[in-house]
This record gives structure tokens, sequence and C-alpha cells, in this order.
């Protein structure tokens, strides 16, 4: 008996409270739309194999990069990890039976869903040409389904709220009796930041779409020059909340990674506190960079400057935390196994990918880079290089705790290899691009770029193939892997105290706390 | 060791003043990132080897200490702020133009650039520089955001209607660069593009002093250039984003709405203000209205030009 | 209810409060770069905001707020009956600031003041519309969570008349009543106070 098969039936899954299962309805929905947002970039890069983009017109192609950017971005990234990781293991690392709030945490699900069929339907009915950037005075002007994409957004977005109200309270009030601040898994301290973010970012954005919402049906002229309205007031808007969310999708990657090294390596997590306030330093930090989408946007040069040197913080939030990875490992005692293999990949798309971050906030070049194809691989970098791998890890790390069944590991490595290789060979080449001057939401492009094009589009679809490739394996083993036991990796960690799969309560009874959750006999540092 | 970095790295060629400087400080920073990445993939691929578990588990040892912390992130943070500082001060110097430069005003619409010389001249699409001497270029846009893009300059500004930005350079050699639009602004938005030609001081004076005023249709060609007319219309017969307007002039053609229209000058004229009121069937409602743009006599014009490409008996 | 699971209600709704705070956050900015772009504009604007209507809104609003503060005080004291009689005088007062406040607005559409491309009204400068396009959104909005309020403050007020009025959740309903009011006092002097005369 374990959360899967009790209580029984259709109903008590759609009604369910166990933010396990909450977990699972939104793994399923995230990787649904993972896979439609991919589908998109596939036919973005199959158009432009020609210069002249033999494929779809050029209103098509715009639609096309912006349906992508919209469904990555909110319909998968934003949720990703919080929604589906952490609802499955926030509670069962702190040790308590639920979130604060269950019934809540099963109405985030559902309003998730309808904002994402608003969205989805406005894109497939009517579609939106304006990228995920909404930028005015073009997105106030432009005859296609902006209202109902900026209704469906903010209609996710408060799914997006109430996900991180519930963690915050739960991390609040739900630890189990003993469980001090620093003794909180570092996941859950990420997972924390970025409920802080959620809550704190995310009704600026909705309120900044619903303005350009209604400035389209009442021509309200906000953000309009002819009635005195300034269209780069909608861009810091819009970045002071869509910044913050660069890091709602990577700090809990980055939490995830701390769990990973530190189980694989069977020792505590080396710089603990250091970890803790770069977590919450970017969380904090993060509110304060926004300006540097725009540097040539006509902002004054102090203001640059400011923007760029606070950029640079975060940089340093997150070397710290590379550091710290790599000092956990140094000195393990290391299982090698596919989890610790997406964290090496992590590692390296992270450190060139934040690099390229550090080498865009130095002003000057950002003049040549930004709006470029060097930013767009930049951030992929990130978003894909960072999001997906850490998404990867955890997908591995914790499928046994949450199926109770083990996945082919040659399978696995296979599928790491395939993925880690097909997105180097997709992205690498965009920062050439961007370098020789290949403007973004181009439909066509000067011919001599061609070459570069073709190899990021084989690249695309390696990495396709080895997403798909991946799925395909975990449901298998899913139906007839082996059994994995309770505690397949023998981490010391609270998740995986209960049974796996947990069982409806998580604990058979409450669990006491006897030793934290980075105690490991073998750790002698 | 410039030339093999410049290829290595794809950029174009470094035809500004401010081009090299910028291109040493981009060298730097990219090959720290390569390094540090390289290494740190190294150091990973060592430590997993060398510290993987054995048959018999060994102690977990060897402790990286808070000294080694702090001065990790204390040697990142200098060394981050250093760049920031050099390329900080090179920002402001890209903003900074010496009195002495020639002001050329660039207006951006969709999906065309216009450029408006000191001394009356004015030009679409190419921009006449004179090598060797500053220019500052002064941008708005008349419609949505733009963005002036010059990869071989290394410069770019936004044109943001109803706000004036600026930039400057000195053009080092002599040669015709690409200008692109950067920031997207509809379908037109990847032909949104233009040409700096630099030219020597002698010719580049020849040039603004030579302009002339054309005929009717003649101007009606310029200004559908201007106006990115032939961004999306053809004059050859063939079909892109919207009708060509070879042999458009008295053919009839049939409406969304199933209506048949005789494309005369009345229809011509209502498609450049109102182009969706009337929609020809296969095409998307993309175009964007020219009312208040266009002026009388310029409509006029683009109707002489367009009944000059060819008329249906 | 233990005291951990009160504090948790608690912790979730200031948690809330500040998220709403955040969503009138983006048109405070907006105002506050319009305002900083065109002062003079915006000073003549807000004095054709009718003013005493504004001033006694406020009135209304600080009264509404002690009922309110009133009602928990009696509902911990275990008085149902003051309680109850407290939230009738909530519930009267948030009436009376909507009809007067629906009242401005109407005097305001017959005299061409409206959101968007349809005004009409007295031209005061650049800038004008988005005076009064800020206007209608920020009062709008106040008002929309205003009405909120009022429709939990009338849920207590059932559950007062039932006899099942409990302590927290009508703390947490005074938590926001009092939060919108706060807003209020925000709106007040931005489209009525600074002004010329």
């Amino acid at each position: 008996m374990n959360f899967w098969n009790e209580p029984r039936g259709v109903r008590s899954w759609l009604l369910t409270t166990d933010h396990k299962r909450v977990g699972v309805m939104f793994f399923f929905a995230v990787s649904l739309f993972l896979l439609l947002g991919g589908v998109f970039a596939l036919i973005l890069r199959l158009s432009l194999v020609t210069p002249n983009n033999a494929l779809v017109d050029a209103g098509t192609y715009d639609r096309l990069f912006t349906h992508h950017g919209i469904i990555m971005v909110w319909l998968f990234l934003i949720p990703s990890i919080p929604s589906t990781f952490g609802n499955l293991l926030v509670p069962l690392m702190i040790g308590a039976r639920d979130v604060a709030f269950p019934r809540l945490n099963l109405a985030s699900f559902y309003v998730f869903i309808a904002g994402a069929i608003i969205v989805l339907v406005a894109l497939f009915a009517g579609g939106v040409d304006t990228g995920w950037t909404f930028y005015t005075p073009y997105s106030t002007a432009t005859p296609t389904a902006i209202v109902w994409v900026a209704i469906g957004i903010f209609v996710v977005g408060v799914s997006s709220i109430f996900t991180g109200l519930n963690f915050i309270a739960t991390t609040h009030a739900m630890r189990v009796k003993g469980m001090r601040w620093r003794d909180l898994p570092l996941f859950v301290w990420t997972i924390y930041g970025t409920s802080i973010i959620m809550v704190i970012a995310t009704p600026v954005l909705g309120m900044t779409l619903l303005l350009v919402g209604a400035d389209h049906v009442w021509r309200l002229g906000l953000f309009e020059p002819n009635t005195g309205g300034d269209p780069v007031l909608f861009q810091h808007l819009f970045w002071f909340y869509s910044h913050p969310a660069v890091y709602i999708m990577i700090l809990p990657g980055m939490g995830v990674v701390s769990e990973v090294v530190s189980t694989m390596a069977h020792r505590r997590p080396a710089w603990y506190g250091a970890i803790v306030v770069a977590t919450i330093g970017i969380a904090v930090v993060g509110f304060l960079t926004w300006g540097h989408h725009m540097f040539v946007a006509g902002m004054s040069d102090f203001d640059v400057g400011i923007f760029g040197v606070l950029s640079m913080l975060v940089a340093i939030f997150s070397a710290i935390k590379v550091f710290a990875w790599i000092s956990t490992l140094y000195g393990g005692s290391i299982t090698i196994s596919t989890p610790i293999l997406y964290v090496f990949t992590f590692i390296f798309l992270f450190v060139f990918g934040g690099m390229s971050g550090v080498a865009v906030a130095t002003t000057s070049l950002d003049v040549h880079w930004t709006d470029t194809y060097f930013v767009v691989a930049h951030f992929h970098f990130i978003m894909v290089g960072g999001t997906i791998t850490a998404f990867l890890a955890a997908m591995h790390y914790w499928f046994p705790k949450i199926t109770g069944k083990m996945y082919s590991e040659t399978w696995a490595k296979l599928g790491c290899a395939v993925v880690s290789g097909g997105f180097i060979v997709t992205f690498t080449p965009q920062f050439l691009l961007g370098n020789h001057g290949m403007p973004r939401r181009y439909a066509t492009y000067p011919p001599d770029m061609q070459w570069l094009h073709v190899i990021s589009t084989i690249g695309a679809f390696l990495l396709g193939f080895g997403l798909v490739m991946t799925l395909v394996y975990l449901a298998a083993a899913w139906v007839n892997g082996k059994p994995a036991g309770d505690n397949p990796w023998r981490s010391a960690s609270f998740e995986w105290r209960s049974p796996s799969p947990p069982p409806h309560e998580n604990f058979a009874e409450p669990p006491k706390w006897t030793s934290g959750p980075y105690t490991y006999p073998e750790d002698q540092a | 060791m410039n030339e093999l970095l410049r290829q290595a790295l794809y950029l174009p060629r470094q035809a500004s003043s401010m081009a090299y400087r910028i291109d040493v400080l981009h060298y730097t920073v990219i090959g720290c990132a390569f390094a540090v990445a390289a290494l740190s993939c190294l150091l990973v691929i060592y430590i997993l080897i060398r510290f993987r578990e054995g048959p018999q588990r060994k102690p977990p040892a060897h402790k990286i200490g808070h000294v080694v912390e702090v001065a990790l992130a204390g040697f990142t943070l200098i060394a981050f702020i250093a760049w920031w500082a050099i390329g900080f001060t090179q920002y402001r110097d890209i903003h900074s133009p010496p009195a002495n430069a020639i002001r050329i005003h660039v207006v951006a619409k969709q999906w065309m650039w216009q450029f408006a010389y000191p001394n009356g001249a004015t030009a679409e699409a190419d921009l006449r520089v004179p090598v060797g001497e500053p220019v500052e270029v002064i941008l708005t846009s008349r419609d949505v955001i733009h963005s002036f893009y010059v990869p071989a300059f290394r410069l770019k500004q936004d044109a943001i209607p109803g706000r004036i930005t600026s930039l400057w350079f000195t053009a080092t050699e002599p040669g015709t660069f690409d200008i692109l639009c950067a920031e997207y602004c509809g379908a037109g938005h990847s032909r949104m593009r233009g040409r700096v030609i630099a030219l020597p001081p002698a010719d580049y004076a020849r040039w603004t002093d030579s302009h002339v005023a054309p005929d009717l249709a003649d101007a009606g060609a310029k200004l559908s250039a201007a106006y990115g007319c032939l961004r999306c219309h053809s004059i050859d017969g063939t079909g892109y984003i919207a009708p060509t307007w070879k042999g458009l002039y008295g053919a009839r053609r049939a409406l969304t709405t199933g209506e048949i229209v005789t494309a005369d000058d009345a229809y011509l004229t209502e498609s450049m203000m109102d182009p969706q009121a009337k929609l020809v069937v296969g095409f998307q409602p993309v175009m964007p209205s020219y009312l208040g743009l266009l002026s009388g006599p310029e409509a006029a014009a683009i109707v002489e030009y367009i009944r000059s490409l060819g008329a249906k008996p | 209810m233990t005291p951990e699971r009160a504090h948790v209600w608690r912790l979730a709704v200031w948690i809330l409060i500040a998220s709403e705070a955040l969503l009138f956050a983006g048109l405070f900015a907006l105002y506050a770069g319009y305002r900083a772009e065109y002062p003079e504009t915006f000073a003549r604007a807000a004095s054709e905001d009718i003013a005493w209507m504004g001033g006694v809104n406020t009135m209304i609003l600080i009264a509404s707020s002690f009922a309110m503060t009133w009602a928990v005080v009696q509902a911990r004291e275990d008085r149902v009956r003051a309680a109850t009689w407290s939230l009738v005088i909530v519930i009267v007062l948030g009436l009376a600031f909507s009809a007067l406040k629906l009242t401005e607005w109407g005097v305001h559409i017959s005299d061409g003041i409206v959101a968007g491309a349809g005004y009409s009204g007295p031209d005061e400068g650049p800038g004008t519309r988005l005076f009064f396009t800020l206007y209608f959104l920020m009062t709008g909005l106040h008002l929309f969570h205003l009405a909120v309020g009022l429709a939990l403050v009338v849920w207590m007020f059932v559950a007062a008349r039932r006899g099942a009025l409990r302590v927290l959740p009508l703390e947490l309903v005074a938590l926001y009543w009092n939060f919108v009011d706060l807003i209020w006092m925000f709106l007040w002097p931005m489209f009525y106070l600074l002004r010329v005369r």
C-alpha cells in the first residue's frame, strides 16, 4: 500500500489533497508542455535551415517563436521543479505529513491547468506574434490574441502564488520537531527562496500583462507615445518580474544539485552556511538587476552602471555555489550514477552559461550581444543547460523514491550522453552566430551564417531525441523495472526514511528527529 | 593575434574606432569563461575518478577550508568588478560623442531606415558616412521599437517612438557594412536591413551635395522603399507577405468578404490608410496603417509608381 | 485549532497581503514614473477629482477600520452581539464608500473624463489621459478589493448570526480589510491632495 494505490479510484486522484499526487499530476502536465514547447522549437530550427526560410512565412515564424517562448517559460520552466519535485519532496524532506494547506495545493494545480488551457486555446485559435516579452507599443497594436494570452498567464501566475505561499508556510510551520532552520535540507532552502520570489514578483507581472491586454482592448495608451506614455516603462515593469523569474527557474535546480552531490558523495554539503546565504542572496539581489535587459534601451549611463555591477553580485553568489559543490565532491566517496552525471553536465553548462552572463553584464560587450543569438545561447545554457539538466537529475535521483522502481543505468547513461551532446551541439553555434551579428527573432538571415544554423538544427533534433528516449525508458522502468528498495542511494536525508513509494501520509508514524538530513556515518569531516 | 581570435570567434570586421577595444575585452572575458568552464569540468572528472566509491569504501577525507572559500569568492568578485569597470568605461565612451561629430538623424519604421543629413539631404536604407570623422546617429521611431545595429561597428541602440536616443562612431575603413534591426518589430523584422557605406570624406561631400528631387513615379519608388512597402510587396510578380504590385493597377481581386474589387486609385489609397478594411484573399492582416504617416502627395506618388509597374487593360 | 495552526493561517494571510501589495505596486510605479514626467499636468488634473468625495470616503474607511477592529475586540471577549453590530457598521460604511465612489465616476464620465481613447474631458496638458487612466485603474482595482472584503465581512456576519463566529477568521478578515483601507490612504493623496488650486 502506498500513495499510488491508496485510496483507489480516479475520483480519489482528481480530488486528492496528497502533496505527492498533486506533484505527480503537475509532473505529467509540465512534461506535456515541455514536449509541446519542444515541438515548436524543432519547427523553428527546421525553418532556419535555409537563409530565406523555405518552410514558413514571416508571420507564422513570429508566432512559432512566441508560442515556444510562452509555453516554455510559463507552462514549463516556472512550475517545472517547484511544482513537481517541490510538491513531491518538500514535506517528505522536512518530515511532514503534507503541505500546510493541502486543499490550496490542489487548487493551485487546477488553477494552473485552467490558465494553461486559456493560454493554449488563445495560441492555437488566434496565435500571438509579440515574442514572450510582449514589448509595447508593438504588443498593444498587434491584431493577434494578446488579450487572452495575458489573461491566461495571469491565471497561471495565481497558481504560482498559491504554490509559493504554501511552501513558505510549510517550511515555517511543518518541520519535524527538532529540525532547526540550520538543519533544513538545501533543496528546501532553494524552494523557500523561490517561493519568496514567486509571491513577490508574480503579481507585478500579472498586473503588467493585464495592462497590456486592457491597453489593447480600450486603447488606454498607457505605454503609447501619442498619449505621453513611455514604452520603456513597460520593459521596466516586465523585467522586474521576468528577471527574478529566471531565478525561479534556476534556484530549485541548484537545490537539486546540492542534494544529489551530498547524497552521491555521502557527506554533509561543504559550506552549508555559504550556500544558504547565496540562495537567499540570489533571491534578494535578483530583484535589483532587471535593468541589465535594457542596456541599449536608452537608460541613463548611471542606471546602466548600477544594474551592471549588481548583476555581477548575483554572479558571485552562483560562483560560491559551484565552489561548494566541487568542494563537497572533493574527498567524498562518490557513487557514479546517472544523477551525478547530470550534475556533471549541469556544472559545465552552468559555469559556461553563467560566465557568458558575466560577459553580457560587462556593459560595453552587451551592446554588441544584446538581442542577438549570443543572448539566446546564454539563456538557453542557463534555462536548458541548467534547469532541464537539473530537472532530469531530479527525475533520475528521486525516481526510485516515487515509483519504488529502478531504471536501467545503461539506458540512463546513454540518455544523459545524448541529451548533453545534443545540447552542446545546439547552442554552442548560437554563441558564434551572435558574435557574427545574427539578431534573434529573425525569420530570414544573411546566407553566410547558414552552416552554423544547420549544425544547431542537427543538435536540436539530437536533444529532442534524447529527451523522448529518456521519457520512454523511464516509463518502461516504471512499468516493469526492478524494485529499488527504500533507499537505493543510501542517503541520510529525511525523504528516504519513509518507504519508497511513500504511504498516503508519508510516514507510518511521526518521524523522530534523531540525526540531521546530512549525517553520514562515514563522513568524518 | 587579434585577427586570429576575431576569426576564431566568428566576429565581423572591426570597422569602427570602438570595435577593437571592445573586442579585446571580449577575448579576455570569453577566454576566461571558457578556461574556467573547462577547468571545472576537468576538475570534476578528476574528482569523480579519484574519489569514486571503491570495493572498500574509504572514509571521506580532504576538506577544503573556509580560507579557500573566501579567497576564491573574493578573487572572483575582484575579476568580475574589474571587467565591469573596463566595460562600463567603454559604454560611457559610446554615449559621449565629440563636439565636432556630424549629426545624422535616423527614423526607423516598419520596416525601413531613413536618414537625414545636416545639409538637408535625405536617404533611405543606405547610410553614407565619411571615413575617419566622428558621426553621431540620433535615433527615433515612427511606430514600434526598433534597434539600430551595425555588427561591424559593435554598436547597437534602440530606436524608440516618442524618444530620442543616440550613439556615435568613427568609421575606420571604407566599405559597406550591414545595418540590422535588432528589436523585434513584426513580420518584416528580419528584412529591415540597411547598409552603412563608409566613403572617403571627399566622396561623402560630393554625395550629400548632389542630392536632387526625382519625378513623381520616381518619387513614389523612393517613398515605397522609404516607408517599407517593398519589404512585403514585390515589384516583379512574386508574392511574399503581401500582393505583388506588378500588374496590380486596374486588376480585379477577390476579398476575404467574398466581394470583388478593382484596384483603382481609390482602393489603393484606402488600402494604405486602412489596410484591414478590404483584405485580398490569401493574405494575413499584417499591414500597418499609414494614416497620418503618408501625406496626400506621397500617397499619390506611390499610386503613380504602382501604375507605372504595369496596368491590366 | 492549535496555536501553531493559527500561526500558519496568520502567516499565510500576511504573505497574501504582501502579494496583493505588489499587485498594486506596478500601478504605483507607473503613477510615480508619469508624475515625475508630467508634474504640472498631474497636479492640475488632480483638481478635477471631487475633493469632498475623496475626503468623505477617507473618513468612511477610517471609521470602518475602527469598527472592524472593534468587532475583533468584542469577538475575543465573546460578546457576539456587539461584534455583530460592529460588522453591520462595517458593511454599511463599505456600501457607502462604494456608492460615493461610483457617483464620482458617474460625474467624471458625464464630463467626458474616461479611461482610454474616448477621453473628451478638459485638456490639462500632455499626460492628462495617463492621469485619468491611472485614476480609473487604481480606484477601480481598489474598489474591486473592497468588494471582495465586503463579501468576506458579510460572510462573517452570517456566521455570527448563526452563532458560529470564530475569532481567527474574523481577525484575518479584519487584517485584509485594514489592508484595503491602507491602499486607499495612498490613493487619496495621489489623486486628491497633491493638486494645484
